[in-house]
């Protein structure tokens, strides 16, 4: 079925339909989520919450810019909130929050060059991950980009060729080629 | 452009998004820069590396969770639920509003003349009297502000006729309805008003200042007068005044002229000057009058719409919201009316501003700036309004603080999402801040509340004085006798007064309430309260206070001051007296027709003759409030006798808008209390009878001497209602005798006394025997001051009133002494005639002409009340008038020979001279002093010597006291 009319189903009160935006955007949502916060866990988390406040924002609004867009844009504002809540937590001296950043290592199907990837594009700066996960993992387009964060294309550009920078320089520290 | 701004370019170019022109540019410049290549290869690679991430993680599936969890909590809401809930709401909304604004009416305020119009047009009354004649026109004429409450007069005219109607518009009823002829004007009406004006000496010298006769505008006054005619009949007559209002601006003051051009005669003249910060006050009360409610009622419907989805609703939201903000904050920043109920619709303007805003912003995905601003500016105004509302008579700046940061703490955790992603998304927040600044900026630059004009804090003072619906103060005031009187006052909206006055046996009150006055008087005479009251109470009026802010001129700050621990501005001004006579004799000129001939004639007199009066008015208005917290009022003039009187009054104010009772002094069974008595109407404008009184004095019957004096008064009433009243009895209450509410007899014995049809008058005479032995010639002139008469009488629907009646008769002319000769009445004291033509003594070329010179008797009021007893002197006033140049020259060098020093005191000029009145060494503390108003000094019409008189004195110390003020040094 296609997307608008099953949010027009969802708006005229048919929960059930919510079940086929969820089963279409639950991966992709979980995997930018993971960029975002390196924590599957969290990232399952901040997707449930994202889904949840998604259906309250159908049935509130009448959209003006595409679902997937705002669908990020939910999920970017959770991975943020996240990240500010565990930064305010890590300044309570106990070990509540024993680094809970599992990074990809644990995973054994990852090759080691996956692996450097992983480490480097989690150290480069939030507003930039952000625009080089939407546009290399999510496929998002720079004008979608923009849509999705609320900003001008032309921020977008700068972002990602800062992010790229950045990422390369991390990369090769970390001792990829 | 060199390699490395081309980064971002090339990185475009990478990632696929650039457009064909530039992709055109970059292969060009990529062939040629082997840098550029590098730099793209290593991007591309990124790219590549990144994209590797492609891969879904394993995960399981969340559906069935996140599904049972959407249906779990409240955010499923059915649609059918919702419809019947919007439904209510906006009921809910729309019934809030109308209750509010109907509560309120915040448009009556404004336009009394619209009101006006539409009473007369949906009066019963007077649709009878024009039978049924369509109305064509309703022109307001003249305003009045009285004891009625708020009164217009209006010209009503159909096709055929016109009348004449008085409207009351607190009462919204038509209160008075005659028939009138209205004169046309004729062409060339405005150049002979012109021609009038140009005419009149005054006119003449404002133009001769650079003055420019403006704009004519022609319009009526009206009159409504009782007219007895030939056949006895008594009926109401309306005159019809034809009037041109002519405009004089001079240095940017308007002098308001009107003329009668068919008369051709001057009316009136004053000056209306429009201060920048009466204009602000305009503004706001237009404001909060008119825009208010409208953007009120706009701002529920956008609400409603929101609630609707309706798309003009959503496109006028934004925009609304910030237009809503920008109007509040100029409202709440120029100053709070005290009302309650002007007040809601003043804090829901910004509520709903703020509602507006947040919906808007939850929705919005683009020029979210406008929506932002719009809530940033209602918040501030919301502070402001609490800040008024509940903090003021805290005062407090860490209450501000403290609520400030409530609303900002309940505005962050609406948005802390919002909040969370302005990093992301911050594009529109530095617009809003922008635009909120640009708003504040220009509302401050409007309102300058940084500023302390003393016109804007008088400008404030008078808006937040209008706004009070009851209020306590204490007065006391110290009187020209240096006699002291406290008093308390409480005062509710509209018409209640309680006032008590502390006198020497107790307390004194009074309650009035409307038109009704209950008196429960210890010391004072029943009349003397009454009188009393009807002062007080106008003086402690609303309206009263209104008027002397509006009337102050000369204004100055001073610096500020607390009062009962509150932070006030201070400034002085002085009152125009000359203003206020103006205006009194334009008032009593409308009133004309209404009054006796004579009546009308002395009272004009009496205007004419009132004495200059300096009156100096302090006022400290609090600071958080705009109330005017103190008023101390100085007052001083010279008087008929040629003495200088000063009196000073402090009024202090507090319990603005608390809940005082004032309720009628009366027991469960409707009675009045014992100790009080009901005054009747003497409160009231209206006054049934009209009077005449006549007085003549001379010695007793078979006596000729002072002891033995008598005064004899007529007084004649005519009964001006339209109906008989009875039980009619009049009192007279003197401080010349010790009798108080003594009955006056009949002088008609063929009439019944105490029924009197209407327009018809009886005579009574009371003879009141006195000592005059004793008094000085103030004391007995201030005696026949304070007597009164009372006429209590029975309305025909059985109402039991009273009028109050002040006796207006001339002074008896035979009481005080004759210049030539030495007053009678001072025999009884001690007197020595002093030589001053001896050695050592004031010198004969000394220049005193007669007792006119030097005041009597010593220590003067102005001495006694500037030094007191310790410190005596004499104080002698120069009356210069009588003085020519000549022997003004002379006059100075003598008094200055002998030791007294030309000074200005309080504003009058004299000389004085300290401590000639002490009988022994001035240095001396156990000295004791003379009671100065017991010593009176009496210049020989020559000059060479002077009769030194006093009472309780031996001879030998009077003649001490005479050496010691004329011996010079």
């Amino acid at each position: 079925m296609e997307e608008a009319n099953v949010i027009e189903q969802v708006r005229a009160g048919e929960v059930d339909a919510f079940a086929e935006i969820i089963e279409k955007y639950q991966f992709p949502i979980i995997r930018y989520l993971y960029r975002l916060t390196g924590d599957h866990e969290m990232a399952r988390d901040l997707a449930q919450d994202t889904f949840i406040q998604a259906y309250k924002w159908i049935l509130k609004t009448d959209a003006e810019i595409s679902f997937r867009a705002w669908l990020y844009r939910i999920a970017t504002n959770n991975a943020l909130q996240h990240r500010r809540r565990k930064k305010a937590l890590s300044f309570i001296p106990f070990d509540l929050n024993k680094h809970d950043v599992p990074s990809a290592r644990n995973h054994a199907d990852c090759t080691a060059d996956i692996l450097a990837i992983d480490e480097a594009l989690l150290e480069v700066p939030e507003d930039q991950r952000t625009c080089l996960v939407l546009h290399f993992v999510e496929g998002f387009k720079y004008r979608e980009i923009a849509e999705t964060l609320d900003c001008t294309e032309e921020a977008v550009r700068k972002r990602v060729t800062r992010g790229k920078k950045t990422f390369i320089s991390l990369y090769r520290e970390g001792g990829g080629v | 452009m060199n390699c490395r701004d081309f980064e971002e370019l090339l990185s475009a170019y990478a990632d696929g998004e650039i457009s064909r022109a530039q992709r055109e540019f970059i292969d060009e410049h990529l062939s040629g820069c082997t840098g550029c290549r590098e730099t793209l290869a290593q991007f591309r690679a990124a790219g590549y590396r990144l994209s590797s991430l492609k891969d879904i993680p394993e995960s399981p599936d969340i559906r069935q969770t996140t599904m049972s969890k959407i249906k779990s909590s409240g955010a499923l809401s059915d649609k059918t639920n919702k419809g019947w809930l919007r439904s209510a709401a906006a009921a809910a909304a729309i019934v809030a509003v109308i209750a509010i604004l109907l509560a309120a009416q915040p448009w009556n305020v404004e336009s009394p003349d619209v009101l006006a119009a539409s009473i007369v047009r949906n009066s019963t009354e007077i649709q009878t009297v024009l039978g049924g004649e369509e109305i064509a026109d309703v022109e307001v004429t003249t305003r009045i502000v009285d004891g009625e409450g708020n009164v217009l007069m209006t010209l009503v005219r159909t096709e055929e006729r016109a009348i004449a109607a008085r409207v009351n518009i607190d009462t919204r009823q038509v209160t008075e309805i005659v028939r009138v002829d209205v004169p046309d004007f004729q062409p060339g009406d405005e150049q002979k008003a012109i021609d009038v004006a140009m005419a009149d000496s005054r006119v003449q010298e404002l133009l001769t200042q650079g003055g420019a006769i403006g704009e004519v505008h022609l319009g009526y006054s009206i009159d409504i007068a009782q007219v007895t005619g030939p056949d006895g009949v008594t009926r109401k007559e309306g005159t019809v005044i034809p009037t041109a209002l002519l405009t004089v601006t001079l240095d940017g003051k308007n002098w308001n002229i009107v003329v009668n051009p068919h008369e051709e005669k001057v009316l009136s003249m004053g000056q209306s000057q429009p201060s920048a910060a009466m204009i602000l006050v305009h503004i706001h009360e237009f404001a909060s009058t008119v825009i208010v409610p409208v953007l009120l009622v706009l701002g529920i419907l956008i609400l409603l719409g929101r609630v609707y989805n309706s798309r003009a609703s959503k496109a006028a939201a934004g925009i609304s919201s910030l237009g809503i903000g920008i109007v509040s904050l100029f409202i709440e920043a120029y100053g709070m009316s005290s009302i309650w109920w002007r007040m809601i619709t003043i804090v829901a303007l910004p509520a709903v501003g703020l509602l507006i805003g947040i919906t808007d912003l939850r929705q919005r995905t683009a020029r979210r700036w406008i929506p932002v601003s719009g809530i940033i500016l209602c918040a501030l105004a919301l502070v402001y309004d609490l800040f008024h509302a509940v903090i003021v008579p805290v005062g407090s700046i860490g209450a501000i603080i403290g609520i400030a940061a409530v609303i900002a703490g309940v505005i962050v955790y609406a948005f802390r999402d919002r909040i969370v992603a302005l990093r992301l998304s911050g594009k529109w927040l530095r617009p809003s801040l922008a635009a909120s600044a640009v708003v504040i900026i220009l509302v401050l630059a409007l309102i300058q509340p940084w500023s302390v004009s003393p016109h804007k804090i008088i400008a404030r003072a008078y808006s937040a004085t209008e706004g009070l619906l009851s209020y306590r103060a204490e007065m006391s005031g110290a009187g020209s006798e240096g006699d002291t009187l406290n008093s308390t006052i409480e005062f509710v909206y509209p018409d209640r007064f309680h006032v008590s006055i502390e006198t020497h046996s107790g307390v004194d009150e009074f309650i009035v309430i409307g038109d009704r006055q209950y008196v429960k008087s210890g010391d004072m005479s029943r009349n003397m309260m009454i009188a009393f009251s009807q002062s007080t109470a106008s003086i402690l009026s609303k309206e009263s206070t209104l008027h002397l802010i509006d009337s102050l001129t000369g204004i100055v700050t001073l610096p500020d001051e607390k009062i009962k621990g509150i932070d006030c501005f201070h400034c002085r001004g002085s009152y125009d007296i000359e203003k206020q006579l103006e205006a009194e004799k334009a008032r009593l000129a409308e009133m004309r027709s209404s009054v006796d001939e004579d009546d009308y004639k002395r009272m004009m007199e009496d205007l004419g003759d009132t004495p200059h009066i300096d009156m100096q008015i302090e006022l400290w208005i609090g600071k958080d409030d705009n109330l005017i917290r103190q008023i101390v009022q100085s007052t001083q003039y010279i008087d008929d006798t040629g003495s200088l009187r000063v009196s000073n009054a402090t009024m202090t104010f507090y319990d603005f808008n608390e809940y005082i009772d004032i309720e009628p002094p009366l027991d469960s069974d409707g009675q009045v209390r014992e100790g009080w008595q009901l005054a009747g109407s003497a409160g009231s404008n209206e006054q049934v009878f009209s009077r005449s009184i006549t007085t003549s004095t001379g010695s007793q019957e078979g006596y000729d001497d002072w002891e033995h004096q008598e005064v004899e008064y007529t007084i004649t009433i005519t009964n001006n209602s339209i109906e008989t009243v009875r039980d009619v009895r009049v009192t007279i209450s003197t401080k010349l005798s010790e009798k108080e509410n003594s009955p006056l007899a009949a002088a008609e014995p063929e009439k019944p006394a105490d029924i009197i049809a209407p327009g018809e008058s009886r005579t009574f005479h009371a003879r009141i025997p006195f000592d005059a032995g004793g008094y000085t010639k103030e004391e007995i002139i201030e005696l026949q001051e304070v007597t009164t008469f009372l006429v209590d009488y029975t309305t025909g629907d059985g109402q039991e009133r009273t009028q109050l009646i002040y006796t207006d008769a001339p002074y008896p002319t035979s009481i005080p002494p004759g210049e030539e000769e030495i007053a009678p009445y001072l025999e009884a004291r001690q007197k020595v005639d002093f030589p001053i033509r001896m050695p050592g003594y004031v010198p004969d070329d000394m220049y005193l002409e007669n007792v006119d010179v030097m005041e009597v008797p010593v220590g003067t009021k102005t001495a006694r009340f500037l030094y007191g007893k310790k410190s005596p002197s004499i104080f002698i006033m120069l009356n210069q008038s009588k003085f020519d140049p000549e022997e003004k020259v002379l006059r100075d060098s003598a008094l200055s020979k002998s030791g007294f020093k030309a000074t200005t005191i309080q504003g009058i000029t004299g000389y004085w001279r300290q401590g000639v009145l002490c009988r022994t060494d001035a240095d001396d503390p156990s000295t004791e002093y003379w009671d100065m108003e017991q010593i009176e000094v009496r210049w020989d019409i020559d000059g060479t010597s002077c009769t030194v008189m006093a009472k309780n004195v031996s001879l030998d110390e009077l003649l001490n006291l005479a050496n010691s003020m004329f011996k010079i040094d």
